[in-house]
């Protein structure tokens, strides 16, 4: 285990410019860029698009992550980058991924509980690390049920 | 070359003696972005790990390990890297240059060299020779790799001479709102940390025509050439550097105020444009942070006749324009005087009489209320002596006159010596706010003061947030209830229950409870329900010069009490 394996969690509303179609395309681009990177930097972690809004959840060496929050922060595809955990942690909860994408499709069977999750989250409600971190994970879990992984 | 290669790894003994040679560090990366081979240049100034420690580690890495590279650049250098091996484009396409620092720059070249491996140099560039180096010293900002102040100023002197009617240069001067909290809670490297990834973040921003420097602590500026789009540059600065870092592994929030001016229009100097986008980056922090606002007129006129004011009240002292009125004090069982607080009072030729509550904070500002202080102390000691025993006199003791407690002890010792006014009717009124400050200094001084006998009195208390238990270790003769409770108690409960607890409170510590700003008979009635000793306000007297106070001693007083 690296010492400093920390994980960053945040929430932020899309600006992307354009209609849906043009925020899916972005996104896809978003994801790919993500992954190439973060491969490179030793980092791994989800990103949650759902009511407009993205949830991301980052883990790997400290130095890494304030790098690339850095990038994230200048980009401006997206606005009030609330961080809600920025913690060191024993092991990671998305290890080998790059950067897991979870869109509409994905959290499909949670919608509900993703919107009052991500209002808690916004206010920067006690708890609401966890909470995103929960919503993230069990869609993940339910997507490897389904590839058969 | 490389049809002849199956060997990826070949590349590297054939090119090995020309590449180890090249005075400027070339690299040779896999497709995942991992190091293959380094020249003697980049291997002395990088400092990749040993192949026995790891044959091909990760370029970001070995880049972050280095420690030279500002984070932004790093990034950007593999991000073309990354174009560069993805093959979007034609060869050399993500080519480009990244300043580090005033007349430094770093180029890139990319280039794939066939079987998945690609070349990066990494060429150094700094302008002129040995006279350009020097000159860079002196010119950069060591903290964050930009330009210093001088460096700016150059630049900025250097645009306006350029007399293109289409390029009109505008400048955008921010620094970070709370910086010093931030400091203190971060630690001096922390704030260094912070201030370099606010660089970093203004270096993405900005274009590479824009120059950038840090003018002194957490103040930066931006000089654009061409600023026609400085308002857009101005509110994109805002958005973008206020959003929250990471720094060390704490989420640190902060925002920049930030004030823009351009030529000509704002301004045809440096030094103009430098300090009317002060000015308007005053009144964005004026507005409470975290914004912009564009040169006006209107704010050049504002700090003109604050400037004038300033002078004005320099000269006042001098002039003799600064009296002192005199209002008093009733004890409410005698119901007679038992002294005078001076209040300083300001008339001017032009101006008339300046309300106290706007000369008093400018004198605060510009360091002139200590001499104005000493002037009133010995002015008030000076009248007393005047008056019949054993009447006393209260005098106003600010902030600033604590800072210095040698001086100030000096100045009460010396007033007194020279009125030959007894220590025991000379009264120095301290406010709550003044004590929080550095309270153990405070205390000390207090201590000795009162060892000479003059009295103390805790002035405006309810206003600040002095707790009860450290009122007691201060050697207080006196509480001033502040005037907002007294103009409270008509119909106010919470109001009368304080004064109650007041009085209550100093009586039990021997203390004399005086309540200010009593205005009808009704309140002095209520305040001596509530325990209160002694009334000031203008049921007994406006402030009065000292050639009234006999006519006013003359006067019988329960006349007043119980109308
Ligand atoms: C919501 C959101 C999440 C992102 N997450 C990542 C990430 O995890 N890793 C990353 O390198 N870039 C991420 N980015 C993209 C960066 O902001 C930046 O655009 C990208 O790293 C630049 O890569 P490129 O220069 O190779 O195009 C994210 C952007 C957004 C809007």
């Amino acid at each position: 285990m690296p010492k400093t394996l920390r994980r960053l969690i945040y929430c932020s509303r899309n600006a992307i410019p354009g209609d849906a179609v043009a925020a899916e395309r972005t996104i896809q681009d978003i994801v790919l860029a993500s992954r190439r990177h973060n491969r490179v930097a030793g980092l791994t972690g989800a990103l949650m698009f759902t009511h407009g809004c993205f949830v991301q959840a980052l883990e790997g060496p400290r130095d890494a992550l304030e790098d690339v929050f850095e990038r994230i922060q200048c980009d401006e595809r997206h606005r009030d980058v609330t961080v809600l955990t920025f913690e060191p942690v024993a092991e990671r909860a998305f290890s080998g991924w790059d950067m897991e994408y979870l869109g509409d499709a994905e959290t499909a069977g949670s919608q509900a509980a993703a919107a009052a999750t991500l209002n808690g989250a916004f206010r920067q409600e006690a708890r609401s690390a966890d909470s995103v971190l929960a919503l993230m994970r069990g869609v993940v879990a339910r997507e490897k049920v389904w590839a058969g992984v | 070359m490389s049809a002849l290669l199956d060997d990826p790894d070949t590349i590297a003994s054939l090119t090995g003696g020309a590449l180890e040679q090249l005075p400027y560090p070339v690299v040779i990366l896999d497709r995942d972005l991992r190091l293959r081979l380094a020249n003697a240049e980049a291997r002395e100034r990088l400092k990749p790990p040993s192949a026995e420690e790891d044959p091909c580690p990760p370029f970001a890495s070995v880049l972050a390990r280095s420690g030279r590279i500002p984070a932004d650049v790093r990034l950007r250098i593999l991000s073309c890297c990354g174009a560069e091996v993805r093959g979007r484009n034609a060869p050399g396409k993500h080519d480009a240059v990244f300043a580090m620092s005033p007349g430094h720059t770093i180029a890139l070249y990319a280039r794939p060299l066939g079987h998945d491996r690609w070349m990066v140099v990494l060429e150094d560039r700094r302008r002129g020779a040995d006279s350009g180096m020097a000159a860079e010293e002196n010119q950069c900002d060591t903290l964050t790799g930009i330009g210093n102040r001088r460096y700016f100023e150059e630049q900025l002197a250097g645009a306006l001479r350029e007399d293109d009617p289409d390029r009109q240069p505008a400048i955008l001067v921010f620094d970070l709102d709370r910086f010093r909290a931030i400091n203190d809670l971060l630690g001096r490297s922390g704030g260094d940390a912070l201030l370099r990834a606010v660089v970093g973040r203004l270096r993405r921003a900005t274009r590479d025509a824009d120059q950038l420097a840090r003018l002194e602590g957490d103040q930066f500026a931006v000089l654009q050439l061409n600023g026609h789009a400085a308002d857009n540059l101005a509110a994109r600065l805002v958005d973008l550097l206020s959003r929250p870092y990471l720094v060390r592994g704490e989420v640190v929030t902060v925002g920049i105020s930030l004030g823009v001016a351009r030529a000509p229009g704002d301004g045809d100097s440096a030094a103009a444009l430098l300090h009317h986008a002060d000015l308007a980056l005053r009144e964005a922090k004026e507005a409470g942070g975290q914004t912009w606002r564009r040169f006006g007129q209107s704010m050049a006129d504002r700090a003109r006749s604050r400037l004038d004011l300033e002078s004005d009240l320099r000269k006042a002292l001098v002039l003799g324009q600064l009296t002192l009125a005199y209002q008093p004090k009733v004890n409410l069982r005698t119901q007679t005087v038992t002294g005078f607080e001076a209040l300083a009072r300001w008339s001017h030729p032009k101006r008339g009489l300046v309300p106290p509550g706007l000369f008093i904070p400018v004198a605060e500002d510009i360091g002139l209320i200590a001499p104005i202080g000493d002037w009133a102390l010995r002015a008030a000691c000076e009248d007393a002596t005047a008056w019949p025993e054993p009447l006393s006199v209260a005098v106003n003791v600010s902030a600033r006159q604590l800072d210095d407690g040698r001086h100030f002890l000096a100045q009460v010792v010396a007033s007194l010596r020279e009125s030959g006014l007894p220590a025991r009717r000379l009264e120095l009124e301290i406010t709550e706010s003044a004590l929080t400050r550095r309270p153990d200094e405070a205390r000390s001084l207090l201590r000795e003061l009162h060892a000479l006998g003059v009295r103390i009195s805790m002035d405006d208390f309810g206003t600040g947030y002095s707790s009860l238990s450290q009122l007691r270790t201060f050697p207080f003769d006196s509480i001033k209830i502040d005037r907002s409770f007294v103009s409270a108690l008509d119909g106010d409960n919470d109001a009368a229950a304080l004064v109650r607890a007041i009085a209550t409170l100093g009586a039990g510590l021997g203390m004399a409870v005086i309540a200010e700003g009593v205005e009808t008979s009704g309140q002095a009635r209520m305040v001596a329900a509530d325990g209160c000793t002694e009334i000031q306000g203008y049921l007994i007297s406006k402030p009065i010069p000292a050639a009234e106070i006999r006519a006013l001693l003359a006067r019988d007083l329960s006349v007043a009490l119980a109308s």
